[in-house]
């Protein structure tokens, strides 16, 4: 029992303990150490709620869980419906217990939710979630990455003819992220009636199956800054893969075993939907 | 410690002069700031806006909105650092901060505060501003404005540490008053003697929140207005303006809540009136952050501060003479 005034760190510490205990701060003060929980939610302190005026500590602990709560269902918004909001609730008190965020930007707190998510008892065996909930994630890191402003690179690679095209380095947009899976993850996601459909409509349990052969999906801004995502060619995705990896255009070739099968014709529809899309932003020699 | 002081010119060397109402920039109203620009380049229109948007002339920016995800050193902002970008070229902007701590005990966040210098020099905004407040502890981030006891100690910890914020990002702080709902048996002044404690110590300044003077004088049981009398008026760069809520309790008066999910009240527009009557016109800011309304609420919001600022800076005027 602490008699002593607390420290400005002894008290941020309380705070923290009994704001953060997802049992609730009436529970945590009645059960300050409890054996369910691991040592993070052990109080760091006994009694220190006497220096507490008011009683405003339920605010800040119902404030602490329901603004990430919220800025998770907005971000994951398709695992959000698929899963359903009673247990959203409950996977996202779950992971707070072993991820507490750590980051300024609060839309950062899902960022290990992904692997939280396919990794949970309750989802084994629903490879589609896992694929729907990292989805979402690489929307966000695209969504907050570098904005290229549009700049036409067609006279770049035109004049690139001359030179050892096959030594080129390509220059992706920051905001390009590639997703590989093996569901029709985009349709899952399209499903919500925020994006046009009907928002009651469960999603047809078919998109769900593993259909067995990967699809490659590419998330992007456009021009004007909104989120596109387009469906590529497996071997597509696996040189732009290898591209952003920093090959060059010989080793990414190889890296990404791009079979004979896909002649020149197909290389110079990738190019043009590279640079019509503004997806390549430069090229380095 | 060194003393910021040496940072003041720079503060007001940018260019920008920011008087009147501004608004809380918030994504819902980018196409009505923007206009036809939102989707053609991101920059035509804005011109003629200035006058549609009216009383509002200047904006604030959540500088952690601009900020990117915390994987990459760059400032990656991505559209949202664009969008503030082409608003940047036609109308003032201020930063406002919600996660720099400065009242935590942990070490200062410099990746933070390197990404937000960087911030700074790409917006070139009249001011920055953060709470007085802490928002996490022991590496985590609880993502709210949590109050700091009014002690001495945590006086000279947040003093030193709002020094060395100073000097990294070569400008004075702006701090605002936060709504709390707790308070600490051992604190040792006055919210508003702490303030103007910590103006003398750091020559930083001072962004008066009207409505968590109100918030907070309610809670806590404090006359809201000996607080603005000790408040030293030359310390005061802006104000902030907004909404709260009512939690009912089983016993006792309601608990407010700062939720910006609403208009101003009666009460809170009445002592704003009295803090203009006190300090002078100040920049005055409406911040609305839940159930946002279309933009032209907000300019009404605007309007009614305008004209209080007006009966108070008249009452202000006329005592001085």
């Amino acid at each position: 029992m602490l008699n002593s005034k607390p420290s400005l760190l002894e008290l941020q510490n309380w705070l923290r303990w009994v704001i953060t205990d997802p049992r609730g701060t009436d529970v945590a003060l009645k059960d300050p150490q409890p054996s369910q929980l691991g040592a993070r939610y052990q109080a760091p302190q006994i009694g220190l709620e006497k220096w507490i005026g008011g009683d405003g500590l339920n605010v800040y602990a119902e404030g602490y869980f329901s603004r990430i709560l919220d800025v998770l269902t907005e971000d994951f918004a398709s695992t959000y419906r698929e899963v359903g909001a009673d247990t959203f609730r409950v996977i996202v008190a779950e992971y707070l217990k072993t991820h507490p965020s750590s980051f300024t930007n609060i839309h950062e707190a899902g960022r290990y939710f992904p692997e939280f998510v396919a990794e949970h008892v309750d989802f084994e065996g629903a490879g589609w979630l896992a694929d729907l909930v990292s989805f979402e994630w690489k929307i966000v890191e695209s969504f907050f990455a570098k904005f290229d402003h549009a700049s036409d690179q067609s006279t770049n690679l035109a004049n690139l003819a001359g030179k050892d095209l096959e030594k080129v380095k390509f220059i992706f947009a920051g905001s390009l992220r590639l997703v590989f899976s093996s569901y029709e993850i985009e349709k899952i996601w399209k499903s919500d009636g925020a994006r046009g459909a009907d928002k009651d409509r469960a999603t047809s349990e078919n998109l769900k199956d593993n259909h067995g052969k990967k699809k490659a999906f590419l998330i992007f801004r456009n021009q004007t800054g909104a989120i596109e995502i387009e469906t590529a060619d497996l071997e597509e995705a696996r040189l732009i893969a290898k591209l952003m990896r920093g090959f060059c255009l010989s080793e990414a070739v190889a890296a990404a075993a791009v079979t004979a099968e896909h002649s020149e014709k197909s290389f110079s529809s990738w190019f043009e939907r590279w640079l019509k899309n503004g997806l390549v932003v430069g090229f380095e020699f | 410690m060194v003393s910021a002081r040496k940072f003041k010119s720079e503060t007001t060397a940018r260019g920008q002069f920011i008087d009147g109402v501004g608004v809380g920039l918030r994504a819902p109203h980018y196409a009505a700031v923007l206009g036809s620009g939102l989707d053609s380049g991101l920059d035509s229109g804005l011109e003629a806006n200035r006058d549609r948007i009216r009383p509002i002339t200047w904006f604030e920016a959540i500088s952690e909105n601009y900020m990117g995800l915390s994987s990459s050193a760059e400032l990656n902002g991505g559209r949202p650092l664009a969008i503030l970008e082409s608003i940047r070229r036609n109308f003032p902007i201020v930063l406002h901060g919600v996660s720099m701590s400065i009242g935590s005990t942990d070490e200062l966040n410099i990746p933070y505060l390197q990404k937000l210098k960087l911030l700074i020099e790409r917006i070139e905004p009249a001011w920055v501003s953060d709470h007085l407040c802490w928002t996490g502890v022991n590496g985590e981030n609880l993502h709210d404005l949590l109050p700091l006891p009014l002690t001495y100690e945590a006086l000279n910890w947040v003093a030193e540490r709002i020094d060395r914020v100073q000097n990294i990002l070569k400008r004075q702080l702006v701090i605002e008053n936060v709504s709390s709902y707790l308070s600490f048996s051992h604190s040792e002044m006055t919210e508003s003697a702490f303030l103007a404690a910590l103006t003398r110590k750091t020559d930083c300044r001072l962004l008066l929140d009207i409505n968590n003077v109100y918030v907070s004088s309610t809670n806590h049981g404090f006359d809201p207005r000996q607080f603005l009398s000790e408040i030293p008026r030359e310390c005061v760069a802006q104000i902030h303006l907004a909404g709260h809520s009512r939690l009912k309790r089983e016993l006792g008066p309601p608990l407010l809540i700062d939720t910006h999910d609403g208009p101003v009240c009666t009460a809170v527009w009445q002592l704003f009136r009295e803090a203009i009557s006190r300090l002078g016109r100040l920049p005055t800011l409406i911040e609305w952050d839940e159930q946002i309304p279309e933009f032209d609420i907000l300019r009404a919001e605007a309007a009614c501060a305008l004209k209080f600022m007006e009966a108070g800076n008249a009452e202000f005027e006329a005592e001085l003479t």
